[in-house]
């Protein structure tokens, strides 16, 4: 059984457990998501399998790639859903590959090389992000022998960047049209995926600004969870359903006045991204420490709070296009940008969500995040008094650091946070 | 001749790379600091400025860094912190980067938040070489351009600059007969003394670089080198290897390193800016930004299968025998190819061997033991 059969019996099980037993610190909402991603894989599986659809990497130009006809390939979000990937690891050595190189970004070249998951049929080569997918998705198109084609972003926001990138995404369209056949960009089907995107977005800024609610509505696993677009989906419109049923959820527990902790005592934003081969958040809520948020590279200009939504016309003083909203997008995440960007939006995210402190994972590899890991913290400190710890560590390889290496070092954290507030 | 030949080699050495520098900023002038093989130096040169790759310490440690900069990180990005945060390098004006690989960008993200240089400015260095990128790239060096008007206080005449585009092609020009040399049996130089000679190259004022090589060039028709094997033939590919003792640890397996593929050699160098006499100021800063952006390109670049053919004409054009990889641990981009570059030149009946390399000089006796099996396999 390849891997995405097994996330399909997974997500099967996950969905049966939500019917028969819910936990109820958990969102219900999750039964949606669930669901959407079982749609996901089961529509992989068939691509993989009988080729009536052409498939391509879907981070991040994902309302482009659906609107393409394609079937999105979430590379890194399944690298992510391993959870422990020792023989991952074993085949990226073996073939010369960095096994230094960020988790998911490996992990996913090793998982196509194992026959686990499909190899698209081509690869769009981008740095929107971090350069370190750029090159992940650059070695996976020459691996299989795929077309592939490069687009860069990494300015910010502008008209000229703006210009640059459509430009690109423009190219590629035709790239691909080109060199995939039955591939056709169908820009009605990208406007409906636009306004669907638009929508989510708002009841994610709903949900973020209910994120800041003391105490705190979300579990810290339901808190950590990356939001996909409604694009990564085949059927996009299931999506604000979800969002929808999220945003109620916290809503009510709102109107209730019902935390998820008995007693919070702390509330810390976990930074960048976390282990995920044991739950990390065991140890924090046992001591009265909530986590609202994840803060990455895509949360604040694009998931966030105080800045623009798809479709608004006030950032660049018109309407933009399809195309150009895509690119919009493409210019976001504060991860590709100079670092500048992430530590004035991780400070932000710090004020708005009022928290005591930060886990600063400074993943292994991650070229975006973990220079700038002590800047974020000199700064938190400076300009808002509360600590960081900068915590090393991999995704999914428990060899570097152990869960009990892990909790020590939060529990010791979280003495340090609890001791400045003067609660022991 | 040979005393000559010998203190111009030593300026790339760690205790002497910032003598030049020092004497420049003595006069009154100021000093650009580079870090990346793709910034227009005849631009800052024709504002009477000098053009200064900046080049880490290589002393073992970088503990000032380190609390910036995971150990687990660019290696040359974590030396060049540690020398700047022990005061290194406080004499520049400004510091220049690209955004060649993400490693480079967060350096220069931490330097600016430390304040140590006044002026800082970073290009952003689009990896394919598609129109639309070289286009985008024609207007980072326009950018560029007003940054380094600004920081001289006045404006670049088009004279200047035609002028200084022809000093940096004449010296390029005198790097190609010196490597051109690098093709007989037994080559003048050693390859770390070629290395030597481009680093200085890269620390020196261009006028002073041409009128020291220039006289030197009939001495290096005649002159042997000083390794006791000359076969076989390797060329050395890598990025940041700016410290010739490397390769003197490769040569001394008992071989000849006949040519490079590295951005302190060959790459920064091989191709000349295509101007006419009557280019525009305009015309000239789009020809830079072609020849820039159109190097033989790092890594770092998505244009892996030119980078491939790079080097193979390289192996036929200089009769070599294998080729010897010496990536900088943690340097992703060349890391992500190698298993791509591997194949394609094998597949090309090119013998490739790749061992991982410290910043600084470590871990002889083992690459030793490495290098001379693959040396001795080429025998």
């Amino acid at each position: 059984m390849t891997w995405l059969e097994r996330e399909i019996e997974r997500n099967k099980k996950r969905l049966a457990k939500i019917e028969a037993s819910p936990d109820q610190t958990m969102l219900r909402a999750n039964k949606l998501l669930y669901e959407m991603e079982l749609d996901l894989r089961k529509a992989q599986l068939e691509a993989w399998r009988t080729h009536n659809k052409p498939m391509a990497n879907s981070e991040y130009a994902t309302a482009l790639i659906n609107a393409m006809g394609f079937v999105g390939l979430d590379l890194m979000g399944s690298a992510d859903r391993t959870r422990l990937a020792d023989e991952y690891f074993d085949i990226i050595r073996a073939k010369g590959f960095p096994d230094t190189a960020c988790d998911r970004t490996i992990v996913c070249l090793a998982m196509c090389i194992n026959e686990d998951y499909p190899p698209p049929d081509i690869v769009l080569a981008h740095n929107t992000a971090c350069h370190m997918e750029l090159t992940s998705f650059k070695a996976i198109g020459e691996y299989f022998k795929k077309p592939v084609f490069t687009l860069n972003g990494g300015l910010g926001a502008s008209e000229d960047s703006l210009r640059f990138v459509t430009d690109q995404l423009e190219e590629f369209t035709q790239f691909a049209e080109a060199k995939v056949p039955g591939v056709r960009y169908d820009e009605e089907r990208m406007i409906e995926i636009l306004e669907i995107e638009s929508k989510a977005q708002q009841y994610m800024r709903e949900i973020n600004k209910l994120r800041s609610h003391v105490p705190c509505l979300l579990s810290a696993l339901d808190a950590f969870r990356l939001p996909r677009f409604p694009s990564y989906y085949p059927e996009p419109r299931l999506a604000l359903n979800y969002f929808e049923a999220w945003r109620d959820e916290m809503t009510g527990r709102a109107e209730k006045g019902i935390g998820v902790l008995e007693e919070e005592k702390l509330r810390l934003l976990w930074v960048v991204t976390g282990p995920f081969y044991f739950n990390p958040f065991i140890v924090l809520a046992k001591r009265g420490v909530s986590v609202p948020a994840l803060q990455f590279g895509w949360m604040t200009r694009v998931f966030g709070i105080q800045y623009y939504n798809f479709l608004d016309e006030e950032e660049y003083g018109r309407k933009l296009s399809p195309l150009e909203e895509q690119a919009r997008l493409l210019n976001s995440n504060s991860w590709a940008v100079l670092g500048d960007t992430w530590v004035k939006d991780t400070l932000e995210a710090c004020r708005n969500l009022k928290v005591d402190g930060m886990v600063y994972y400074v993943q292994i590899g991650c070229t975006a995040s973990a220079g700038l890991g002590r800047i974020v913290a000199e700064e938190a400190e400076k300009q808002l008094g509360i600590p960081t710890l900068l915590m090393e560590g991999r995704q999914l390889d428990a060899q570097f650091k152990s869960q009990a290496e892990c909790e020590q070092e939060l529990e010791a954290f979280v003495d340090l946070c609890l001791s400045r507030k003067g609660l022991i | 001749m040979e005393n000559d030949l010998q203190s111009l080699l030593s300026l790339s050495r760690e205790n002497k790379r910032a003598d030049r520098a020092l004497a420049w900023k003595k006069a009154g002038q100021k000093v650009v600091g580079l870090l990346c093989s793709y910034i227009p130096e005849e631009i800052i040169h024709a504002a009477g400025m000098l053009p200064w790759r900046i080049i880490g310490t290589h002393r073992p440690g970088t503990p000032r860094a380190d609390v910036y900069r995971p150990p687990h990180t660019c290696l040359y990005c974590n030396h060049v912190l540690e020398s700047l945060l022990t005061g290194e390098y406080d004499f520049l004006d400004a510091v220049v980067a690209t955004s060649w690989d993400q490693d480079l960008i967060r350096l220069w993200d931490v330097w600016k938040y430390l304040g140590k240089t006044p002026a800082l400015h970073i290009i952003h260095l689009p990896l394919s070489n598609s129109p639309t990128h070289k286009k985008q790239f024609a207007k980072e060096v326009k950018k560029f351009f007003t940054f380094i008007e600004n920081l001289g206080g006045r404006k670049i005449t088009g004279e200047a600059l035609f002028d200084s585009i022809n000093l940096f092609n004449r010296c390029r020009g005198l790097l190609h007969r010196v490597y051109d040399l690098r093709k007989r049996e037994t080559p003048p130089l050693s390859g770390s003394e070629i290395l030597a000679l481009t680093v200085a190259s890269l620390l020196m004022p261009k006028d002073e670089f041409a009128a020291g090589l220039e006289p030197l060039l009939p001495y290096l028709e005649k002159r042997t080198n000083p390794l006791t094997d000359n076969h076989p033939r390797l060329l050395v590919s890598g990025d940041r290897l700016d410290n010739p003792e490397y390769l003197k640890v490769v040569e001394e397996t008992g071989c000849l390193v006949a040519m490079d593929d590295l951005d302190t050699g060959s790459r920064y160098f091989w191709r000349s800016t295509v101007i006419d006499g009557a280019a525009s100021l305009e015309a000239m800063l789009e020809a830079l930004a072609y020849r820039y952006h159109d190097q033989p390109a790092s890594p770092g670049m998505m244009t892996w299968a030119e980078q491939v053919e790079q080097v193979a004409e390289w192996v036929r054009d200089f009769n070599i025998q294998g080729v010897l990889e010496l990536p900088l641990m943690y340097s992703r981009s060349r890391q992500m190819r190698a298993p791509y570059f591997k194949d394609r030149l094998s597949a090309l009946g090119i013998p490739v061997a790749s061992f991982e390399r410290d910043y600084h000089l470590a871990n002889v006796g083992q690459l030793k033991t490495r290098i001379g099996a693959f040396v001795e396999m080429l025998q």
